[in-house]
Formats: structure tokens, C-alpha cells, sequence
């Protein structure tokens, strides 16, 4: 091992390992004091095994043993970690390297990197959560001054007890009316501008004559009733100046008009002196040596400083979770890399690419036209979706959404501009496909509709607005009814009917299906106990979502009710999609096998879509398949569809497991299915979903 | 012995080397020192008949200059995310934490509402009305200052790291 080596990897506080065997290691250099403590006196050349301790290694072995085996050059990182010995406390790094075809292990003493690292984090973080503090009373405040004036017409003088808040306030705090004219203006106010209330002076028209002269936007807020919230300077000549962070915001009657104004003021001049002192923080992501996050927002601020327009794309990357899930992530951090390897060229030396998430980068371009910026990004889609290939054994793909958003035609704030181009990076999202979403008033409407929707929902669960309706299934060996489907209905008092296809993806994303889904199934039990009590021996099947099978309190939650009902569990049935089943299948495959244990039968539904194998139906405990109805609807039209059904049946009937199709509408189409095997219907041919009335009365 | 890996996670300062350090050592300081990177500490209980070590990763706080970062779950017996009761932001920023874990691994997490010593910020009840909070298994008030509800919290982690296979 020649020293040119050691100084070519940037090596000095440091020991070299390299890998004899799994966690056998054969120590190359090292003789620092710490390391030879941390080693118990293991000396060049002896052979050390780290399977127990320091943990933090172990469990960095794990990813490295991924990152060797892939046999390219290159090194992974461990992260900083303290470790405890028995006389110091030492902070270091470990890296996996390959090189030349060795396997290396290299830690590295971080003693000075960590304590340059923690001071200038210090003050940084100190500065972050006094700054939500400021922010939070601002917030405070504002909410009740605005619940008290929307209960009067008008602000007229500030009563009790809000009154006694403000005057306490730490901050400054000024009520104007609608014409600008002062109402209250507290101490604390009066102190931020060295003032005292027995002067002439008003602090609250010296703020105002602040906000025109430094703040441009001011006029347009005032207008539009909007909300502001940023900084202003005061100097107070010799010597005296403040920053001052500054709330806005109208204060509304309850018809929603504008009845004052609330100004709300803090002295952040510690706090800007800190910043500025941090601002050499410039922090770059260390996997692919972009900006991070923290930079990419100084850098968006100060674009829009410059008062020029620019695109900002919000780029998420799809699938990479599976990609470490399958790969490891020595290999999603290759995958990284490489994205940004292909995305930099199609950009210019001005546009500012930085990775400001795991899986999520930002660009901002300039000098661009909207057709442009798409066909940009329709490069960068392409680029991404090529192949990878990690030293030819493994290749992987992987995709990608982009939000895109305009200054300053969509928002004038950073902070606005991020969040229009996250709404428009998540719709993109909700397609399978690639693609880029631009942000338009259109996309907030909708996402404002979405937030409607999910606060209407939360009130259907509490008011109990939901009903399940039952679809019989005729068992066509016998022409009877011995089964059905429970599917929700959801009555909203002020607008009727809402289609499950509307609200259920809501509560997906809103994880409002866990409380949904257990009411479907208690009350699935609950129908299907009066319907036994009546001597009906009828099965009922409930469609379960992907995040309940997440849901891991979800099989008590079955065992429960059905053991307090006492109704035997082999009348219930669970159907489940094909994409559940491929969606991870160590954990659906546990899940299914403690529905057997139950006695509850399991359904795969809307089958033939989705991508589930053979191989997989074969290993899971199944017990039916239904054919989608995408099939049946024009199986009478289409060969391909009565091909396919006759070998979903075929398939069926060869792994043992029964076929029930759906959405069957004519009397040929009962025919064919009933020629070829199928064992059950479900379909208008037959009847409806109906209610649990209508549904007593057929049986 | 049953060794179990316990990651702490959370916004800054929210008291998550203060909970590990009065839980092992019986110490608190009102010094805020933020940590950086992970520092993993041990301690053995016993849990009905069974002794368990628990691995307490204490990480870094989660916030615009460290992300959170998945591959500290691997492992994992279950998650502890910790709040401050006196910041209603670190419970916005706890649950988005909590939404990451359940995203990236399936594993218990639970709420820790720590500082309870203070008086509860005024619009805390204003956040904490959310509904994300049903992603959690289950959550406990700890005032690592006065070690009230800390080894109790933790006893309980212990119990519920058992019933998760892996760790
Ligand atoms: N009063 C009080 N202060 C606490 C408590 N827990 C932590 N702190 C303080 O909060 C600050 C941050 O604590 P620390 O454990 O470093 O937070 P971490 O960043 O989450 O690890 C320190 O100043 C602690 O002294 C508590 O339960 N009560
Ligand atoms: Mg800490």
C-alpha cells in the first residue's frame, strides 16, 4: 500500500481495512490512538471480525456488502456517528471502497469536521425554532383577532380579552380600519421604534410609510385583501437600525368583508445577524454534489430578486423506492447519479440544478418560453427512462415527474412558487406515466375541490353518511343466490349520491380509508348476522384498498369483530386487486395467510389488469378470481376478449380456484361464460347493487 | 439476547438525546446542544421474563439542513418520533416524519409528546387535531427534564419492539 494511495482517497486521520471475508477484516494501516482503542491493540496485518460492535459499523456492513458486490469503482459513505469508548467519545465516518478489485473499509476521525459542523449548526437551528416561535404568535393572534371581529360588523376598538392579549404582547401589534386609520397600537410596538405613547409620533404611520417605501408588493395586498408576511428594515439614524419581521393581514366581518387591517411586528435583528453569519453555510448533497435544499432556496429568493421571469421544475423521481427495495441502496445512489449525469447536459451554465430530497430535484431555468420549458422537460422524461445498468448485472428503470411553475406569472414568493409547483409535481404524479404538470389557476381549483372533498369526507365518517349496498352473485351451478359483494354508497346531504370512483382515491391518499374501511366491515358483519338470523345463509365479499393491507392493526380489527359477532368466518370474503398482490409480496403474502387462519375466503378482483403472475397466484392462499368486467363488457365483440376469459378460466380451474365474472349484461354473455366453465355471475343481467332492503326482499 | 433497534427521530431540539440520556444515564441538562449524525446507546430491560437490549439510535434532527434519511430504519424494531409540546410546528413536522417511515418500512411508530414539564403551546390543540395521528401505534407525554412517563415510554417501545419479527 503505497502513500500516494492513501493521499489519492483523501485519507489521513484515518485506518485501512480491507475485506478478507463477509466481516473478516485485515487491518492495512491504523495506528492513531483512537482507532487502536476501538480495535482492542489490533495491529497491521492481524485480522479483526466486526459482527457485534461498534454497532453503528455492523450495521453500515449491511450496506456496503450490497455496494461490494456490484464490483465497480467507486465508495459509499456511512454518515457521521459518535461512538462511546471507554475514554472518549469519538465521531467518525466509515466508507466502503472498491478499488482495483478490493474491497476496502475505511474509517475516518471526524473529531474537527464534526465540531466545525455542530457549531455553525448551532446557531442555524437555534435561529429556525425562534423563528417559528415568532411566526406561531403571529398566527396566534391574528387567528383571534379575526374570530372576534368576523362576530361584530366592524373593528371599532378592541375589546376584552383580546385587548389584554395584545397589550401584553412581546410584539408589536397595530389595528387599522379599512381606511388605514388607527384603531390600537400596543406598547411593544411603541418600544420597536424607540417611541413612548406621550410623543407625537405613531409607530402604526411610521410602519405604513415603511411598508410603501420598501415593499412594492404592498400596494397589491392592500387591494386584494391578500396576506403578507416578510421583512422590513428600520434605520433610525445615527446609529440605530432593526430588521423587523412583519405580518399583515385584513381582518374580515363575518359577510366577508374587509373591516381593518392587522399589522403584527418582531424584531428579528439577532436573528438576521445570526443568518447572515451562517449564510457561508452553503451546503452541497453529498451523493451527487448538487446543491441541496437549503441552498436552492437562497438561491430561488435571490432569482426573484432580480425581478426576471423563470421557470422553477419540481422533478420527483418514480419508483426509486422500489428500486432500493429490490437493488439496495448503493444502488438507487447509482441510479442518482446517473440521473444527474443525463439531466446536466440538456441544461444551461444559468439554470440552477440541486437535489433537494431524497428522490426530488429542482431546477430553475431561465430564458425560456413555455414551449420550450416543455419540450425541456419532455428531454429530460426521456433521458431519465432509459435503462440503468449497475456492472451489467443489474438493470433497473425508473421514471419521472416534473412540476413546473412561472415567475411571475404563477407566484412572486419563493414560498408560494414552491408550493404551486408541488401541487402541480403531485398531480403529475397521479399519473402512471412520466409526465410534466404545468401549475394553472385550473390545478389550484381542483386541488381545492380535493381539500373539500376530504373535509366532507371526515364529516361522512363522524355523521355516518355512508351505506352499503349489496350486489348478489348467482352461483350458476345452482341459478342461486348465495353470495354478494358489499360496495359503498356515500349520500352527502347537500349534494346526493357521490361516486366511490370520486371520494375512494381521496381517502386513499388521505389515509381516511383505514376508518372507512373499518366501518365497511363492521357493518358488512353486522348485515350479514341479521341476515343469518333470519335463517339467509348468504356470504358477503368487502373490497379491501392497498394501504389497508398496510394497516397492520387491520387483522385483529376483523378477528375482533367477527368473533363479537359470532358469525362464522367462512361467510366473509375479502377481495383484493392484483396490483396489492405485486405491490410487496413477503408482507401480502403473510397478510393472506392470516386471513386462512381466520377462516375468512380471499378474492383477487378486477383480475386480468394488472401484471400478477402465475407463479405468484400459485403461492398465495386464493381461493377465487373474478374476471374484470373490461372483459366481459364486449366478450361477445371481441375474440380477444373471449380468449382471454376462457384462459383466465382455464388458469382458474387448474390452480383449484373458483371464477366469478363481473359486469355481465346479456343473456349470450351468461352463455358463453357458463360454457366455458365459470362458476359464478355478478352483473345488471342479474341485478343491481341494492339496498339491504331490496336485497332481503330478492332472497 | 434479544437485541432490538430502536430509531429516534424528530425535528430539532425537540429533546430526543435528552430522553435517550435521562433513560440511560439518569441525566438532564437544559444545555441545548444539537446533535449531529447518530449516536446509538444501549440499555438492557426486562420485559415479563425476557431481557431485551434496546439500540437506541438517536439521529439527527430531521430539518431543512439534515433530511431524513431511510436507511437508519433498516432494522428497525420500531420508531420513537418525538415532539415538543411547547412548538406546535415540531408535531406538524413529527407527522410528516411519521408519514415518511410509513412510507419507506412497516413499522410501529410511535408519539412521543415530550417536555410536558412546560406549559402546552397555546395553538397546540388547534394541530393536534389531525388526523394523521392514526398512523401511530400509540403515544405517550415524557418530560425528559423530570423523567416523568420516560421509563414507562420506553418499557412499552420494549414491549411493542418484541412483537415486531424483525430487529
Ligand atoms: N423543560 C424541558 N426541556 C427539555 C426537555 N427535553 C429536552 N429539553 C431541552 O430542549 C433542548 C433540546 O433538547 P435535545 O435533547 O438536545 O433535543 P434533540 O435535538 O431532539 O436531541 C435542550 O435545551 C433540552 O435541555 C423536557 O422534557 N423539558
Ligand atoms: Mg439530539
Amino acid at each position: 500500500m503505497k502513500a500516494s494511495f492513501f493521499q489519492e482517497l483523501g485519507l489521513f486521520d484515518c485506518a485501512i481495512l480491507q475485506r478478507v471475508e463477509n466481516d473478516k477484516f485485515m487491518v492495512l494501516y491504523g495506528n492513531a490512538p483512537w482507532f487502536i482503542t476501538l480495535f482492542e491493540n489490533k495491529l497491521k496485518g492481524e485480522l479483526c471480525v466486526i459482527d457485534d460492535s461498534p454497532f453503528f459499523l455492523v450495521d453500515f456492513l449491511f450496506d456496503a456488502d450490497e455496494f461490494w458486490q456490484l464490483k465497480t469503482d467507486g465508495r459509499i459513505n456511512s454518515g457521521v456517528w459518535s461512538e462511546q469508548t471507554e475514554d472518549a467519545l469519538l465521531r467518525l465516518e466509515a466508507a466502503a471502497i472498491f478499488s482495483r478489485g478490493i474491497d476496502y473499509l475505511v474509517l475516518f476521525n471526524m473529531e474537527n469536521e464534526f465540531n466545525k459542523r455542530q457549531g455553525m449548526l448551532q446557531s442555524a437551528r437555534e435561529l429556525l425554532i425562534s423563528n417559528d416561535k415568532v411566526l406561531e404568535q403571529h398566527e396566534l393572534i391574528r387567528d383571534r383577532v379575526e374570530s372576534l371581529a368576523s362576530g361584530s360588523e366592524q373593528v371599532k376598538g378592541v375589546e376584552f380579552p383580546v385587548k389584554e392579549v395584545i397589550d401584553h404582547a412581546e410584539f408589536g401589534v397595530a389595528i387599522l380600519d379599512a381606511n388605514m386609520q388607527r384603531l390600537e397600537q400596543n406598547l411593544a410596538l411603541y418600544n420597536l421604534f424607540e417611541m413612548s405613547p406621550n410623543d407625537d409620533g405613531s409607530p402604526a404611520d411610521l410602519l405604513l410609510e415603511l411598508c410603501h417605501s420598501q415593499f412594492s408588493g404592498f400596494e397589491r395586498v392592500l387591494e386584494t385583501g391578500s396576506r403578507w408576511n416578510g421583512e422590513i428594515y428600520w434605520l433610525h439614524p445615527p446609529a440605530l437600525s432593526r430588521w423587523l419581521q412583519l405580518t399583515v393581514s385584513p381582518v374580515k366581518d363575518e359577510s366577508g368583508d374587509r373591516s381593518g387591517w392587522l399589522f403584527l411586528v418582531t424584531d428579528i435583528t439577532r436573528e438576521k445577524y445570526l443568518k447572515q453569519s451562517n449564510e457561508k453555510l452553503t451546503y452541497f448533497d453529498a451523493l451527487t454534489n448538487l446543491p441541496n435544499r437549503q441552498y436552492f432556496w437562497q438561491y430561488l429568493e435571490t432569482s426573484i430578486e432580480t425581478n426576471q421571469s423563470f421557470y422553477v421544475l419540481l422533478l420527483d423521481v418514480k419508483h426509486l423506492k422500489r428500486t432500493n427495495e429490490e437493488f439496495g441502496f448503493s444502488v438507487g445512489d447509482l441510479v442518482l447519479k446517473e440521473i444527474v449525469d443525463r439531466i446536466r447536459p440538456l441544461l444551461s451554465s444559468n439554470d440552477v440544478f440541486a437535489r433537494i430530497g431524497g428522490n426530488e430535484f429542482s431546477i430553475i431555468v431561465r430564458d425560456i418560453d413555455y414551449t420550450k420549458c416543455e419540450s425541456l422537460a419532455g428531454q429530460m422524461i426521456s433521458a431519465v427512462k432509459e435503462p440503468y445498468y449497475a456492472e451489467d448485472e443489474f438493470k433497473c428503470s425508473v421514471g419521472l415527474s416534473i412540476g413546473g411553475v412561472h415567475y411571475p406569472k404563477d407566484g412572486l414568493s419563493a414560498e408560494e412558487l414552491m408550493k404551486y409547483a408541488d401541487l402541480a409535481s403531485f398531480t403529475a404524479k397521479q399519473n402512471v406515466k412520466s409526465v410534466i404538470q404545468f401549475y394553472s389557476e385550473d390545478l389550484k381549483d381542483s386541488s381545492r375541490k380535493r381539500i373539500e372533498m376530504e373535509s366532507a369526507l371526515r364529516e361522512a365518517i363522524e355523521k355516518k353518511q355512508f351505506e352499503l349496498y349489496l350486489q348478489p352473485v348467482l352461483n350458476l351451478s345452482s341459478e342461486n343466490i348465495t353470495q354478494a359483494e358489499a360496495l359503498i354508497r356515500w349520500y352527502r346531504p347537500d349534494l346526493g349520491m357521490v361516486s366511490p370512483a370520486e371520494f375512494i382515491p381521496i381517502a386513499e391518499q388521505t389515509g381516511l380509508i383505514i376508518k372507512i374501511g373499518k366501518w365497511v366491515i363492521e357493518e358488512s358483519i353486522r348485515l350479514l348476522s341479521e341476515l343469518h338470523r333470519q335463517g339467509k345463509y348468504i356470504k358477503l365479499s368487502i373490497n379491501l384498498s392497498p394501504s389497508q393491507v398496510n394497516d397492520r392493526s387491520l387483522l385483529d380489527f376483523i378477528r375482533c369483530t367477527l368473533k363479537e359477532s359470532g358469525l362464522n368466518a367462512k361467510y366473509l370474503e375479502l377481495e383484493l386487486t392484483e396490483g396489492v398482490l405485486v405491490d410487496d409480496f413477503d408482507k401480502v403474502s403473510d397478510f393472506l395467510q392470516e386471513i386462512r387462519k381466520m377462516g375468512v375466503s380471499v378474492a383477487i378482483d378486477d383480475f386480468g389488469t394488472g401484471y400478477s403472475s402465475l407463479s405468484y397466484l400459485q403461492k398465495l392462499p386464493i381461493d377465487y378470481l373474478k374476471i374484470d368486467q373490461s372483459f366481459v363488457f364486449n366478450l361477445m365483440e371481441h375474440e380477444s376478449n373471449q380468449a382471454i376469459v376462457k384462459a383466465i378460466i382455464a388458469m382458474a380451474t387448474s390452480l383449484k380456484l373458483e371464477v366469478i365474472a363481473e359486469g355481465v349484461e346479456k343473456e349470450e354473455q351468461k352463455a358463453f361464460l357458463k360454457a366455458h366453465g365459470c362458476h359464478f355471475l355478478q352483473g345488471y343481467l342479474f341485478s343491481r347493487p341494492l339496498t339491504y332492503d331490496d336485497f332481503r326482499k330478492l332472497l | 439476547m434479544i437485541q432490538k433497534k430502536i430509531c429516534m427521530l424528530g425535528a430539532s431540539a425537540v429533546g430526543k438525546t435528552s430522553l435517550v440520556k435521562q433513560y440511560v444515564e439518569g441525566i438532564f441538562s437544559d444545555r441545548y446542544l444539537t446533535s449531529i449524525g447518530v449516536k446509538i446507546d444501549k440499555k438492557v430491560v426486562d420485559v415479563g421474563d425476557s431481557s431485551v437490549q434496546l439500540m437506541l439510535w438517536d439521529i439527527e434532527g430531521v430539518d431543512r439542513y439534515a433530511g431524513f434519511n431511510p436507511k437508519y430504519l433498516r432494522g428497525s424494531a420500531a420508531a420513537i418520533v418525538v415532539v415538543d409540546q411547547t412548538r406546535p410546528q415540531s408535531l406538524l413536522d413529527g407527522l410528516e416524519i411519521c408519514r415518511m417511515i410509513k412510507a419507506e418500512k412497516d413499522v410501529p411508530v410511535v408519539m412521543v409528546i415530550n417536555k410536558s414539564d412546560l406549559p402546552k403551546a397555546d395553538g397546540w390543540d388547534g394541530v393536534a387535531e389531525n388526523d394523521g395521528l392514526a398512523m401511530i401505534e400509540a403515544n405517550f407525554q415524557t418530560s425528559a427534564k423530570t423523567g416523568e412517563g420516560v421509563e414507562n415510554m420506553f418499557l412499552a417501545i420494549a414491549e411493542l419492539a418484541l412483537k415486531t419479527k424483525v430487529g
